[in-house]
């Protein structure tokens, strides 16, 4: 005999005490209901801020929510570090420092220019008027020729030709813009307009006092050696040679079998 | 009181309703989650779109953009060096000793070149310190600066503008022909590579970073994704 079936049935819809509910399907509680209203609301708010976020900038930090290793306590380049007045975490060279292959013991390739002892007992420095070695014999044999010009075209076009100008006449965007602002009478303008490096001046000028140029600066211009390594300074002194050249050669200057180019 | 009075507990009616209720919310939620946490935890939410406020108010919708100044005559070691460097102040004052000198926007800036102490720009691409990232190696392989960094020639302020995510790092690695150009236009913000008649652009690309890829001689796949290439 199964346990319990001495029992009697309990009487679920009626119990011991007779009817317990009406049958009506009464509805939700208000309080469910407004939970559930101010939940779906609210469910759209983080919706609304990553929406934001995939359509719009911030300045403020980026939300990182997994560090990892993502950022270590090392110090890369041109990071800060406190521990230092100035802030830099990169320092600068002890004076008399010489980095590896700086030596620079050529003064013509890295300088352009040797100082030599005037009459009256100062130095003064005198320009190279020829290639260093080094160059010109790149520039001697026709295989390495063209890399090296085109070198040279390469970084006249990327620092030269802002202010100077593609065909190197001193009319670039920079000098455009500079000489609109001056004659609209805009406040702090000191411009004074680049050179025309194909004229007879430039023309005259030594190959070492082109380059010398290039490194410290001359009147407006200021230095570009941090940006220009010297080999193509040089690269950059034969390509205005070519401009000088190219811009006032005869047509007989072609070579024949590129003649056809010119009709 | 005897346990017959004791009133039992029955659920109320309107419990009827939990069911379908409850059916809603769990689908619902089931939805609601995964896109929260998919949408929410992107880099294109959590990280694409910032720009820190600079200390200097430099654009380069001006330098870059209208004037056309090459990335790389500020930026002048992206060719030789893993880093590609925020300008020395000395860069700036090439042309600002001359050129607006008295410009408030410049005062950040003059007051570096004169005290030495160098401005503090905010990086903006910051990758984790544990990923290796080269700029010479993807540059001279033919990597434009716009399809890591957007469209710098128009930002008055820069903002990240792509994910720099792992995925989307790998995405290139394996496919570089769709990103590749040649080396002349690295720095050209709307570089298209040329399409013969009839052909589409991305079908221009692809030819064209096809024959850039066997020409700059860039890895295969399986070097291209290996662990150790970006993690050394």
């Amino acid at each position: 005999m199964p346990a319990g079936a001495d029992q009697p049935k309990f009487d679920y819809i009626n119990g011991p005490a007779g009817v317990l509910e009406d049958f009506r399907l009464r509805k939700l509680p208000p309080i469910v209901i407004y939970v559930a209203i101010v939940g779906a609301v609210l469910s759209w708010i983080p919706l609304a801020l990553i929406f934001r976020a995939r359509y719009n900038t911030s300045t403020e930090p980026r939300i990182h929510f997994f560090q990892d290793m993502d950022n270590q306590t090392k110090f890369r380049p041109q990071d800060d570090n406190p521990l230092f007045a100035d802030n830099r975490a990169m320092r600068p060279a002890v004076a008399g420092a010489v980095a590896r292959g700086q030596l620079n013991e050529d003064d013509h390739f890295v300088n352009g220019y040797s100082l030599v002892t005037a009459s009256n007992g100062s130095q003064e420095p005198q320009f190279f008027n020829r290639f260093p070695q080094s160059v010109q014999a790149q520039l001697d044999d026709p295989a390495t020729a063209q890399a090296l010009l085109l070198r040279g075209q390469n970084r006249f076009n990327i620092y030269c030709a802002a202010c100077h100008g593609q065909d190197g006449q001193g009319k670039g965007p920079i000098h455009l813009r500079a000489d609109e602002l001056t004659r609209n009478g805009v406040q702090g303008m000191q411009w004074v307009a680049p050179s025309n490096l194909v004229d007879q001046d430039r023309r005259n000028r030594p190959d070492g006092h082109i380059y010398n140029t290039i490194t410290n600066g001359i009147r407006n211009m200021g230095s570009y050696a941090s940006q220009i390594a010297p080999a193509d300074r040089w690269a950059i002194v034969a390509y205005v040679r070519t401009l000088q050249f190219a811009q006032s050669a005869k047509p007989e200057a072609v070579p024949a079998d590129k003649q056809d180019v010119l009709k | 009181m005897n346990a017959s009075k004791r009133k039992r507990f029955l659920f109320p009616r309107w419990v009827n309703f939990a069911l379908p209720v409850l059916i809603v919310a769990v689908l619902g939620g089931g939805l609601y989650a995964p896109t929260l946490v998919t949408f929410g935890f992107s880099s294109s939410t959590i990280d694409v779109g910032y720009a820190p406020i600079q200390p200097v108010a430099y654009s380069h919708a001006l330098h870059a953009g209208e004037l056309g100044i090459d990335c790389r005559y500020c930026h002048s070691s992206v060719e030789n060096a893993g880093f590609a460097a925020i300008p020395t102040t000395q860069v700036c004052m090439g042309c600002h000793t001359s050129v607006r000198n008295v410009s408030e926007k410049l005062k950040p800036v003059q007051e570096s070149w004169e005290t030495g102490k160098p401005i503090e720009w905010v990086k903006v691409h910051d990758l984790p310190d544990y990923a290796f990232f080269n700029h010479s190696a993807h540059v001279n392989s033919g990597v434009g600066c716009v399809s890591c960094h957007g469209r710098v020639d128009t930002m008055e302020v820069v903002y990240q503008a792509e994910r720099l995510s792992m995925s989307w790092c790998i995405d290139c690695h394996r496919n570089p022909e769709k990103h590749l150009r040649p080396r002349d236009q690295v720095t050209n913000m709307q570089y298209k590579p040329e399409a013969k008649e009839g052909e589409s652009e991305l079908a221009a690309q692809l030819r064209v970073g096809k024959e850039i890829k066997e020409k700059y001689k860039i890895h295969d796949e399986a070097y291209m994704t290996s662990c150790s290439t970006c993690h050394r």
